[in-house]
């Protein structure tokens, strides 16, 4: 292994600096202990095997489930054999009677049996057989992991933690909310992958989409990850080191600094009120977000609830919701209805696979088909509404059809709680997510039949330019400062507010200093983005001043590019952002 | 035990997707199930890795054997599937 400093690239996706020992999650083989088991330890050996086995199980039939949402079905079969191979009788019988008659190790007996078992495969003259030996390799390796003590392996783990994956699904980051972990890298993702928004939730500096950063980093090494730059410093040098401490240090004393501040109100130099809202992933974010001064949850999202085996109960869902309407009341908390694709649901619909996921059966469309599906989740948001104030998110609305149609399940399940007698939030404001152009385009229509509108930019920014921002090829491309996108944002507020209704943004965008001042100027009043960015917005929106931000979100509808509109923003604002957040003195290393 | 000769039809032969189908098929019988073919003798129709090291290609002759309260059943299920092109079932 190369022992050089290395230094490596990739996409910045949740902000900070990070300088800890690296923890390599599976890149490498552990070693194989030779240990013998004495004899009145066998049977516990045994079951320790078959723990190791069933939790590698179940790891690959979510990577299955993950891979079929990603990939379609067709490549998720690959994992049907990993999944047959793992429960195999050579495999079990090989490995259990070796540790019974020779008293091995589970780590030796296995490796042992599989050893012979990928002998046996390299013989087979048929090619395409020949070549699952990937497989084995790849099974032979999570169990050993596995035993090696599994998972992330986090409970092994000391202080000052930066993970290396190859990629993390989205639960799996969301474990990472431990004090152990400091930072975390990917060779896959993007910066609004889920992963991502996760890490950025959580505070922890992330780089993601560095292709190879797992593989050449050993578990151990001293490693620095700037999650402002995107890159990662591995085993740095002397001057590399002493320049990210110094950073460090500025970035905790900037920390202290703003938790000080946290008290004070979200208002322009000018005396306009910005409201700042958090976005809420998973209900135990709402303790960062009432601490950072939230003045309401502008989005929860609830697919949390649905990725597990099963359909969350109304009770469950009644309670994750009421933890974060009680703690957040009396300010509002908008609850996204689940917008999820029918092939994450297989526990509770015949999905098929679909060559367009992004234009498929997904959000209102699977709850307009699946009535019950959908009224048990509107029960329980308006049973979690009688602790506070709760309102309704729809999201991928594309027309008028689908409002009238959500209104209509809406209100019988508030009839259906009223004759039960159940306690429910009577008045419960609906609203829609404007992501889908259309719903732009009829944006004065649909204003008079909803309560308020919120701008889901991730999805609205990739409809309206044609680009999948997962395809690193035209990634490129997908800009939330494109003019195109900031004039349907005009669109939106003007008819908003001539029919009354408060237009805010949840998207990612709200978190850019520079987007959020034009989304101002644009006549967004409602900022939602993660609770741990809020404290960073509140400086921006204390330094701007309205009137200067109307203007350049008035001159940025009339550039050529997002670049264009970026560079004028800065440059004329030069003095918002320096007080938003004091430059670095020298370039990064 | 009861027995059957079948010739694989399937253009790719056992391959990866067919092996996993047939050992998921075969473990669902109480009986004991075996494939032989040429000098392979008798590996455990349960077992995926058994199946796909039989490498059996398109064309090959494989003896199918099963033993238990529900061979009959399992030699006429199987053979079935072994036969077939497999495609219908994935």
């Amino acid at each position: 292994m190369n022992r050089e400093p290395l230094k490596v690239s990739g996409i910045a996706a949740a902000p900070g600096i990070a300088i800890g020992k690296a923890f390599a999650h599976r890149a490498e083989r552990p070693a194989v202990s030779l240990r013998r088991v004495p004899d009145y330890r066998i049977e516990s050996e045994i079951e320790r095997f078959h723990i190791a086995l069933s939790e590698v199980c179940e790891d690959v039939r979510r990577t299955r489930q993950r891979v079929e949402y990603e990939q379609g079905a067709d490549l998720a079969m690959i994992f049907d054999a990993q999944l047959a191979m793992l429960d195999d009788v050579q495999v079990k019988d090989g490995t259990v009677a070796s540790i019974r008659s020779r008293n091995w190790s589970a780590e030796r007996a296995f490796a042992e049996t599989m050893t012979q078992l990928r002998q046996g495969f390299g013989q087979i003259e048929n090619e395409y057989l020949r070549a699952r030996v990937g497989d084995l390799i790849d099974i032979e390796q999570q169990v050993l992991v596995q035993l090696a003590g599994g998972g992330l392996g986090l409970q092994n783990t000391r202080s000052n933690t930066v993970i290396f994956a190859r990629d993390l699904l989205p639960s799996e980051a969301a474990q990472l909310g431990q004090r152990l972990v400091k930072g975390l890298v990917t060779d896959g993702g993007g910066a609004t992958s889920h992963t991502s928004i996760i890490a950025r939730s959580l505070g922890l500096p992330t780089v993601v989409a560095t292709e190879t950063a797992s593989r050449l980093v050993s578990t151990g090494d001293r490693v620095i990850v700037d999650g402002d730059q995107g890159t990662i410093h591995i085993r740095p040098d002397a001057a590399t080191l002493r320049y990210y401490r110094s950073q460090l240090r500025r970035q905790l004393r900037r920390e202290r600094e703003l938790s000080l501040r946290s008290d004070l109100p979200s208002v322009t130099r000018d005396g306009t009120e910005i409201t700042l809202l958090a976005n809420i992933d998973l209900p135990q974010e709402i303790e960062q977000a009432v601490a950072n001064g939230a003045h309401g949850v502008g989005m929860v999202r609830t697919e949390f609830l649905y990725v597990g085996h099963r359909l969350p109960s109304e009770t469950e869902q009644v309670d994750a919701y009421a933890r974060v309407v009680r703690a957040m009341a009396p300010f509002p908390v908008v609850i996204r209805t689940f917008d999820l694709g029918g092939d994450k649901l297989t526990h509770a619909v015949d999905s098929l696979p679909e060559a367009n996921p992004f234009l498929g059966w997904r959000g209102i469309r699977i709850c307009l088909d699946m009535p019950e599906l959908f009224k048990t989740q509107l029960r329980a948001i308006l049973r979690a509404g009688a602790l506070g104030d709760a309102r309704i998110l729809l999201p991928m609305i594309s027309g008028l059809d689908d409002v009238r149609r959500a209104r209509e399940m809406i209100a019988q399940v508030q009839g259906d709680l009223q004759r039960q007698g159940i306690e429910h939030q009577a008045d419960c404001q609906v609203g829609v997510m404007i992501e889908v152009p259309s719903a732009v385009i009829i944006s004065e229509q649909l204003a008079r039949e909803v309560d308020f509108f919120s701008l889901g930019t991730n999805d609205l920014v990739q409809y309206t330019l044609a680009v999948d921002r997962g395809n690193t090829r035209v990634s490129g491309l997908y800009d939330p400062l494109h003019p195109a996108v900031l004039r349907l944002i005009q669109q939106v507020t003007d008819n908003g507010a001539a029919a009354g209704i408060p237009t805010s943004i949840c998207g990612e965008m709200a978190a850019d200093p520079v987007a959020a001042v034009i989304l101002m100027g644009l006549g967004v009043h409602l900022l939602s983005v993660s609770p741990g960015q809020m404290p960073e917005l509140k400086e921006v929106v204390r330094a701007a001043d309205l009137a200067a931000a109307r203007e350049v979100a008035r001159h940025s509808l009339g550039l050529a590019s997002g670049k264009e509109v970026r560079v004028h923003v800065e440059t004329t604002l030069k003095d918002v952002f320096l007080a938003a957040k004091p430059q670095r003195p020298h370039e990064a290393p | 035990m009861v027995e059957k000769k079948i010739t694989v039809t399937n253009v790719l032969g056992i391959h990866a997707r067919p092996a996993t189908l047939l050992v998921q098929a075969a473990s669902r019988f109480e009986s004991d199930i075996f494939l032989s073919k040429g000098d392979v003798s008798r590996i455990n129709g349960k077992s995926i890795m058994g199946v796909m090291m039989l490498a059996a290609e398109k064309g090959a002759q494989v003896l199918l054997e099963a033993e238990g309260s529900d061979a009959e059943a399992a030699l006429e299920a199987l053979g079935e599937l072994l036969a077939s092109d497999f495609e219908g079932q994935i």
